[in-house]
């Protein structure tokens, strides 16, 4: 069997003397493998998503990416690790006083990507998120499934494998989450792996995918229709 | 390479015209600062060279005794040669005082016999010893009682106000100086939370914490470097001020040219390594990554 892309071993997170993150969870997820991480708040989802992305350290216990212990890593690694995957914000994180083509332009220059990186990537990304001919719009002017689809669009910049997404239907109606989770799922389909924390559970039932359900701090259930 | 460096100083110049009022807090107390300190430390420089100059042209006056025999005369001249901070020392007999005299003030010396008395003109080569050398030639049995004239009010004058030129120009400096940086680094500390959502997109996207930090040490060195170059202009626009009050009400002297480049470049410098040091506090103090 071949090794996890992603492995959570018996992770503890200990926030302070009252509050725990996360009390010993062991799970993996395979490359290419689109989970949802579902539970009420309060149950770790945040926690385990923001252990990839080394927002937060792991108190004991290991996560491994990609064969790597990233629990270990140096904070001034961080960002290279970063580079690697693509974050989807809950509150989409846009520049209100730049244009679409320009918050992404924006996030490029920021991992150093150069001004022709820029005029050639950013229409492919947003093409990419049916997002092309809304470039020069301000992010006032676009609904929230719109914006969402902009933050996916900068979270592609560095060509990720995998994408973490915490709560990115959290603002969005029903119609609009199904739209962005089925943005998610193209990419999927295109090779990168997917963890999305979710509270909207008729998105996940909808979409067929494995769900790893969490509470207290632990990993309650996991269902997954393919297996 | 080139990319990077484009794209830290938009960020920093972006910031700077975003928070234009704290910007122009931090420059413009900054240039007070930085005019303050360069201004008195010019102005003490200056002083100190017309001191030295001064030094050189202060000299002693020596009145020996009367009847003082041309033996005695040579062995005062050999004892003050020897004293510590002593040039030069020249014998000027009293007729040819007298005669320098009567030439300056014929009016008044009509008709007088020669009243002078033989005297010895010291020239020194320490201006602060000057107390000590006419103690050693008062002592000395061939001079006059209160034999030894100098411009002792003169020194004392420039010693104590290169003194209090010196302490002013500290406080004064000290004191804009820490205004401005605290007016620095409250910009900084500003442009953090300003800035922060621009931050957290560059640290979810992986930037670097060198590209989230640097144009905030730009915003920080520019604001300082700024106020080096206005206070340095500021200092040339006094120095012509005072230099064409001097000509219009005919002042001795020549104040000289003002090293215009020397003192912008150096007080900018000066600026940009403040701002600098101003920023690291800032970001110390209230870290964005």
């Amino acid at each position: 069997m071949s090794q996890p892309y992603i492995a959570y071993q018996d992770v503890s997170v200990q926030y302070n003397e009252f509050v725990a993150g996360l009390s010993g969870v062991s799970l993996s997820i395979s490359k290419g493998e689109f989970v949802f991480l579902v539970g009420p708040t309060g149950a770790g989802k945040s926690t385990l998503i923001k252990l990839l992305t080394q927002e937060v350290q792991a108190t004991s216990g290991q996560v491994l990416l990609d064969g790597r212990n990233i629990t270990q890593l140096e904070k001034r690694d961080v960002p290279a690790l970063r580079r690697t995957m693509g974050i989807v914000p809950q509150d989409f994180a846009l520049l209100p006083n730049k244009r679409v083509w320009e918050n992404v332009g924006y996030a490029m220059r920021a991992v150093g990507k150069s001004q022709r990186d820029v005029r050639r990537l950013v229409p492919q990304l947003l093409d990419q998120v049916q997002m092309g001919h809304r470039a020069d719009a301000f992010p006032h002017q676009l609904s929230g499934g719109e914006q969402q689809r902009v933050a996916i669009a900068r979270a592609l910049i560095n060509q990720p494998m995998l994408i973490v997404a915490d709560e990115p239907t959290g603002n969005l109606d029903p119609d609009r989450s199904i739209e962005i989770m089925e943005v998610l799922e193209a990419l999927n389909e295109a090779g990168a792996t997917v963890v999305v924390a979710t509270h909207d559970l008729v998105c996940v039932k909808r979409m067929k995918k494995r769900v790893i359900a969490m509470a207290g701090g632990k990993v309650e259930r996991e269902e997954n229709p393919h297996a | 390479m080139l990319d990077r460096l484009e794209f830290m100083l938009s960020e920093a110049f972006l910031a700077l015209r975003r928070n234009r009022w704290m910007t122009f807090a931090a420059i413009s107390t900054a240039t007070t600062a930085l005019f303050l300190l360069g201004g008195l430390t010019y102005l003490f420089l200056r002083v100190s060279l017309a001191a030295g100059e001064l030094q050189d042209r202060v000299e002693m006056r020596v009145f020996l005794k009367e009847g003082t025999p041309m033996e005695a005369k040579a062995e005062v001249m050999k004892s003050i040669a020897q004293i510590p901070g002593v040039r030069q020392a020249w014998a000027i007999p009293k007729e040819q005082a007298w005669k320098e005299y009567r030439a300056k003030f014929p009016d008044v010396t009509e008709g007088l016999e020669n009243p002078l008395p033989d005297s010895v003109r010291v020239a020194l080569s320490d201006l602060k010893q000057a107390t000590t050398i006419s103690a050693a030639i008062q002592k000395l049995p061939q001079v006059e009682p209160d034999g030894v004239k100098y411009m002792d009010e003169a020194r004392e004058f420039v010693t104590e106000g290169m003194k209090t030129l010196r302490w002013l120009g500290a406080s004064l400096g000290l004191i804009m100086l820490f205004t401005s940086g605290i007016l620095i680094y409250n910009t900084i500390r500003m442009t953090i939370v300003a800035r922060r959502r621009e931050i957290r997109i560059m640290e979810l996207v992986g930037a670097t914490k060198s590209m989230i930090l640097t144009p905030m040490m730009i915003e920080g060195i520019v604001q300082g470097a700024i106020g080096g170059v206005l206070a340095g202009l500021l200092m040339f626009g006094c120095h012509t001020g005072v230099a064409r009050l001097m000509q219009d009400y005919s002042v001795r002297g020549d104040i000289g040219a003002f090293p215009l480049g020397f003192w912008v470049g150096s007080l900018a410098a000066l600026g940009a390594v403040y701002g600098f040091v101003c920023s690291a506090l800032a970001m110390r103090a209230s870290p964005p990554v």
